[in-house]
């Protein structure tokens, strides 16, 4: 699939602009905080119906409006959609699809998938589990966007759990909001423990291709044990966790067990990544999990965009290879950049030059 | 946004953006339309306002809206005293009045249970449709709440309470768009959604 327009309106720092993508690798060259990142999330915010920076919509909208419009034509298999999305400060976003409105915004998903690669992933090996989950479950939605109701109802049903523990309700007012918790979290953890198994041979090529000699292998770490691909076996075991806890849980108030508190863990030969992988083995994991995603969705069929967020200034000659191969197999790849100077040698792309606010083709004073 | 008129109108414009789905510039537009608009037309708007809230109140025996002390479809003597249909909120009696599928009578529970709102079984109609079920007619409960996980849970709760009556306890068939509210469901699919029905308890 390839973005053939993007326009934006009251985004971030745009108060208007429009950019036609014509080539196959689009480069966007600017300083830091020209604005170059804000294209970049807002093609994110399309693919995930959330910012990969902020969890709020407010600071996406340009001070002193209420609202912002990212209007994209995507094309995908010959056809052509056009998706307007207005993200609202304070009410739910509305979205259309070739002008007709939609029931949620959610049935825009699917139509713009992409892998998103920037030097924040060095948080997938570093940060807190927070991470690495958010990964994963972004992943799934590009997969299949129905996972994207399983996983905000699951978000849902734990909130609504918690204030009932944390005010000691009884048994009979938490059993509704048992029975729930249970389905969805045996649905997320299968899928999450699915995902796992599939992504894990393409990360671990990925990685044996960076010229690591280690062995990089991805494992689900749950805080039940027994689990599986399988939502059917998991219901019976989370229904035996949540009565071993019953006690517990509404001594601390909160919910104890479950796929917000489970981990992806990263292994490096015979160690865990987070702890033990140096600088250099760290950005080879980060690059692995996010070429391995990708090259896991082309295997499976989909065609995402490729985006390369402010990364080949921070890589040596051998990663930044590895990148330009995956831009070779992308429909379209788009780039940021600080300066030319920091793009790979022999990338063949369109260049626009970012300056607040504008988007040009032509670099300023010139 | 505030403060941008001067008195009447900015009061205006703040009243309407008070109202549900409407924003800052929807508020301001009908403001100005009806600023704009005959005397009368604005009159008859003002007269539709007072008069609902004078003369409209809440059925006691169901809670749906109503002109008298109870409502049109609890005055109806061809209604079935033996199903009641519970629902969340009066739109969703009119919703499911347009299926035609049911020829009982409602129970509006006024809300479905969240706890981060601070909404639990006390602050619903619950009570009152207890005391209504111990009148022996009733044989069937259709629970007809929303179709989201607050819905789900508030039919959870209601099918467990009702369960040592010893009544039928059915839920609204899936099919109905995950995640939305009843109302917005269409005729067929909610008329097949009613035909479709699950027994609950067993
Ligand atoms: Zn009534």
């Amino acid at each position: 699939m390839r973005i053939k327009q993007l326009s934006l309106q009251n985004f971030r720092s745009y108060l208007n602009v429009t950019i036609n993508f014509t080539s196959k690798t689009t480069t966007f060259i600017g300083d830091n905080g020209a604005g170059k990142t804000n294209i970049v999330e807002a093609i994110i915010y399309l693919a995930f119906l959330s910012s990969h920076r902020v969890s709020q919509n407010q600071p996406l909208i340009l001070l002193g409006n209420q609202q912002a419009i990212i209007r994209a034509e995507i094309e995908k298999e010959n056809r052509t959609l056009q998706i307007d999305l207005e993200v609202n400060a304070n009410k739910a976003n509305r979205a259309r699809i070739n002008q007709n409105p939609t029931r949620s915004q959610k049935e825009i998903l699917g139509a713009c998938q992409v892998v998103h690669f920037s030097p924040e992933d060095l948080d997938l090996v570093r940060g807190d589990p927070g991470t690495r989950r958010d990964f994963l479950d972004r992943l799934l939605i590009t997969r299949s966007p129905r996972l994207a109701g399983v996983s905000a109802d699951y978000e849902r049903v734990i909130k609504q759990r918690n204030v009932l523990l944390k005010t000691r309700a009884a048994q009979s007012a938490l059993v509704p909001w048992n029975e729930q918790l249970v389905v969805l979290a045996s649905n997320l953890t299968a899928e999450r423990i699915a995902l796992c198994e599939a992504l894990n041979p393409w990360a671990t090529q990925n990685y044996s291709n960076l010229n690591e000699t280690k062995l990089m292998k991805l494992d689900y770490k749950s805080s039940t044990e027994g689990l599986s691909n399988n939502p059917n076996l998991n219901i019976e075991i989370y229904k035996k966790q949540i009565q071993d806890l019953q006690y517990q849980e509404i001594e601390r108030g909160t919910t104890l067990f479950g796929p917000h508190r489970d981990d992806l863990l990263i292994q490096l030969g015979d160690f865990p990544a987070k702890g033990y992988a140096s600088h250099g083995e760290s950005w080879s994991v980060a690059i692995s999990l996010r070429l391995g995603a990708f090259d896991l969705l082309r295997n499976e069929g989909s065609d995402p965009i490729l985006i390369l967020d402010d990364v080949f200034a921070e890589l040596d000659t051998t990663r930044r290879l590895q990148l330009m191969a995956a831009t070779q197999k992308a429909e379209q790849t788009i780039i940021t950049a600080a300066v030319e100077g920091d793009l790979p040698e022999g990338l063949e792309t369109e260049r626009f030059y970012v300056t607040p606010g504008v988007v040009s083709l032509k670099k300023r004073g010139l | 946004m505030s403060g941008m008129y001067e008195g009447a109108i900015q009061d205006l414009i703040d009243a309407l953006g008070r109202l549900p789905g409407i924003g800052p510039k929807s508020a301001q537009r009908i403001a100005f339309h009806i600023l704009q608009s005959d005397a009368e037309i604005a009159g008859a708007l003002v007269d539709a306002i007072r008069t609902v809230k004078e003369r409209v109140k809440f059925c006691t025996e169901c809670g749906n809206v109503s002109e008298e002390m109870q409502c049109r479809i609890c005055r109806d003597p061809r209604r079935e005293n033996t199903s009641i249909c519970v629902v969340e909120e009066s739109k969703d009696v009119i919703a499911i009045e347009r299926t035609r599928e049911f020829r009982g009578k409602y129970h509006v529970l006024g809300g479905a249970i969240s706890p981060i709102d601070g909404i639990g079984p006390e602050q619903l109609r619950i009570r009152e449709l207890m005391t209504r079920l111990a009148d022996s007619s009733v044989t069937e409960i259709i629970l007809a709440t929303d179709p989201n996980l607050e819905g789900e849970a508030t039919a959870t709760y209601l099918a467990r309470l009702i369960k040592p009556l010893g009544l039928k306890v059915s839920r609204l068939a899936s099919g109905l768009p995950v995640g939305g509210d009843l109302e917005y469901a269409d005729e067929v699919t909610l008329g097949r959604a009613f035909e479709g029905r699950r027994t609950v308890n067993e």
